[in-house]
């Protein structure tokens, strides 16, 4: 997904679960800022870099493809964008590197979402926008893997953008970095075809570039994976109902119910905006973040200021090397820190090697990257309260 | 449709695509291939031109054969590239949706039968040569030669399951 | 590219001068070596795609692609190994071939990046000296000596934008 959902309509439903203004913008804040908090970023703050939410172009230039290489990318990707849908899924064909592979298919309402949302509950603004951005980035994402693999993630000719009234039309995909996207053509970019497995291209839905981003599109097409069974993808649905489920959430979060399940929405609480919202999803646009901001300074009845990444960086840097946890981006950054530590250890208990190694504190005592020692810390508050 | 990710059976569609796209990927190689085949026959002319330009320069009894063996070679060269280029074009048109004549599947199975014996060549000759060095030679166009069987083995296969699956004509 | 990836490519640039060498100081051996050298990676190549397809490929969606490209690429390779049987002449013609293909390919390379902004110089410079080492193989082929340098000054090229590409940035890499 893009700004206009995980900064403004996040920050849409975080009013109508009952958060405040001030509570709502820093929850939008923490879920956009996942799309902006990089290994550079972090290293320009003084930051611990494997908090590290996503990865630049530039830094995948410079990224190894080795083994350790892709385990850092994986880490990354499936922990924040690329949620897997189900770790023990069965492919029915394929070894070990296949299973392994597949079984990180991104999907919604799997087990790993109530471990992100519950892993949310009590730990402030910050966990709680970074864990709805990954919530709802498994609606946009699902079907492809935060992992570079050919085999999973990529995609052919067999590509049609279905638009109500017309014939489906069939997309090319150009590959000129850079270069906007022509809705009115339907010329968009992904990737290039690059027949290595483990090449860098074949991340996540590269291949379709950011067309499967666009809360208007609706398309077919083959998934790699899946043995040419077509798969219509409804983007105004699927938004809607991400909207709805992170309204949910964000009510668990915030206190007015109980526990969190999967696959239960909001929609009687969305119920009065439905048309506003389909208007605002279906409307034939880049990015809608005007839509979203004009519903959101509706609902609360504020301006919604535009975000900046660097909004809280001069509180981060200026704080003493102690106290720093305590600032906002301290507790966001650790807020990371837990959402990929745990993804991660789900990853390897299921028997998965792409993520790396996970070892249990409470078993095994602190082994590996040094940034996860502030864990430690982090748990021990969550389980004191 | 309701994809999930697990393992089922696949639907009558999924199979048609399987086999389209086969056809499309095959139908290139067996372009490829005829391509190939273009630059070894060349290049077969180029090594033995000067001995084939003074034996049928001999004239005479000798002079005459030569003349007719290569002129049946050349034929049947010309022969085998028509076919690849019928062949490749078709299968890669039908592998898109458009439906082709018959033609194509009789010339596919000319091609396998002729590639047919070209395999069962090269097993004689690796029996029949001794040297190391021509039996090397040998057993490389004996995999080349196998190959291009089972990719029209393939390519007609599937011809015949979607012409099964979807017998009218879509053209 | 990491720091393990550009010492690889400075070492494989310096072996490849080494090889020019050999080429030159050996013509008639040298072309043979040279000859055997591309016959080993394309087979190696070609390995690894079958290994590629037989692994994960087959199970993908236009898979059978990547076994195609693994066919023809060992099939390229022993070819070229067979012609080191043959007068030269003709492993000469394969080796202009390969050198006027990865030419054009690295010539259209350098297009698409120079239209995306991208680094394109090195890449076009590659893509004209190797059509230019083909064509002039192509004027000298009744010259085996000659040719052997032609291939050496080829190599030597290739092998000087290796050593400097590892220092430079590489081309951008677009992810959605």
């Amino acid at each position: 997904m893009q700004k206009d959902f995980h900064y403004y309509a996040t920050y849409c439903a975080a009013t109508l679960a009952g958060y405040d203004h001030e509570e709502s913008l820093a929850i939008s804040y923490s879920d956009q800022m996942a799309d902006w908090c990089t290994v550079t970023f972090l290293e320009s703050i003084g930051a611990p870099t494997s908090a590290a939410t996503t990865q630049m172009q530039l830094e995948l230039m410079k990224v190894r493809t080795d083994p350790i290489g892709l385990q850092d990318i994986t880490r990354i990707w499936s922990s924040f964008h690329f949620l897997p849908g189900n770790l023990e899924a069965d492919p029915g064909k394929g070894g070990r590197r296949y299973r392994e592979k597949y079984r990180l298919i991104c999907d919604t309402n799997g087990p790993l979402v109530a471990k992100t949302v519950e892993l949310a509950k009590g730990r402030g603004p910050q966990a709680v926008g970074l864990a709805m951005h990954v919530v709802a980035d498994t609606w946009a994402h699902r079907y492809f893997a935060g992992t570079p693999s050919l085999a999973i993630n990529n995609t052919n000719r067999h590509f049609y953008e279905v638009i109500e009234g017309q014939p489906d039309r069939q997309i090319t995909f150009g590959h000129v970095p850079g270069a906007a996207d022509d809705l009115e053509n339907g010329t968009y970019n992904g990737t290039i075809y690059q027949a290595s497995e483990r090449s860098i291209m074949n991340l996540g839905h590269g291949r379709a570039g950011h067309f499967p981003d666009y809360s208007f599109a609706k398309y077919r097409y083959l998934p790699a994976w899946a043995d040419y069974e077509e798969v219509l993808k409804d983007n105004p649905s699927d938004y809607y109902q991400a909207f709805c489920q992170v309204v949910y959430a964000l009510r668990y979060l915030h206190g007015d119910v109980a526990t969190f399940e999967c696959d239960r929405y909001d929609y009687d609480i969305v119920a009065p905006y439905k048309d506003e919202i389909n208007a605002i999803i279906n409307e034939r646009v880049l990015e809608n973040n005007e839509g979203w901001k004009r519903l959101g300074e509706k609902l609360s009845g504020h301006d919604i200021e535009d975000f900046d990444m660097h909004a809280h960086e001069d509180e981060y840097k200026s704080a003493p090397a102690d106290n720093r946890d305590g600032t906002f981006l301290g507790r966001y950054i650790l807020a990371a820190l837990a959402q990929k530590s745990m993804v991660t250890h789900e990853i390897f208990a299921s028997g998965n090697r792409l993520a790396g190694r996970s070892i249990e504190y409470q078993k095994g005592g602190f082994a590996g990257i040094r940034d996860y020692l502030g864990l430690v810390n982090y748990r021990k508050e969550a389980s004191d309260k | 449709m309701q994809t999930t990710l697990s393992a089922s059976q696949p639907t009558t569609e999924a199979l048609t695509r399987r086999d389209r796209d086969t056809l499309y990927v095959i139908g290139t190689g067996i372009l490829a291939l005829g391509a190939w085949a273009l630059v070894k026959y060349v290049m077969m002319y180029l090594r033995y031109s000067q001995q084939l330009t003074e034996a049928i320069g001999k004239g005479g009894e000798d002079g005459a054969v030569v003349s007719a063996v290569l002129g049946i070679i050349v034929g049947l060269a010309l022969f085998e590239l028509v076919l690849h280029v019928i062949v490749g074009l078709s299968a890669r048109a039908e592998g898109q949706g458009k439906r082709k004549g018959f033609l194509y599947v009789v010339c596919a199975v000319l091609l396998a039968m002729l590639t047919f014996a070209y395999v069962c060549l090269d097993v004689f000759g690796l029996l029949a040569i001794e040297e190391i060095g021509d039996k090397i030679d040998v057993i490389i166009e004996g995999i080349i030669d196998f190959t291009s069987l089972m990719m029209l083995g393939g390519l007609i296969a599937a011809t015949m399951r979607l012409r099964k699956s979807e017998p009218e004509s879509k053209e | 590219m990491s720091n393990l990836q550009k010492i690889g490519n400075v070492a494989m640039g310096l072996l490849m001068i080494a090889c020019a060498i050999l080429v030159f100081s050996f013509p008639k051996e040298g072309l043979l070596i040279f000859g055997w050298f591309i016959s080993l990676a394309l087979i190696v190549m070609g390995l690894q795609k079958l290994t590629q397809y037989l692994t994960m490929g087959r199970h993908m969606v236009g898979g059978k692609t990547l076994l195609l490209i693994g066919i023809f690429l060992i099939d390229f390779g022993v070819f070229a190994a067979s012609l080191t049987d043959s007068p030269e002449i003709y492993l000469v013609i394969y080796l202009i071939a390969i050198y006027a293909f990865s030419g054009l390919v690295s010539l259209l390379r350098a297009n698409e990046a120079k239209k995306v902004g991208g680094l394109w110089k090195l890449e076009m410079a590659q893509g004209v000296v190797n059509l230019l080492v083909a064509v002039a193989c192509v004027v000298f082929i009744g010259s085996p000596d000659t040719i052997a340098l032609i291939f050496c000054i080829g190599l030597l090229w290739s092998a000087l934008l290796r050593i400097i590409s590892a220092f430079r940035q590489t081309d951008i890499v677009y992810v959605a």
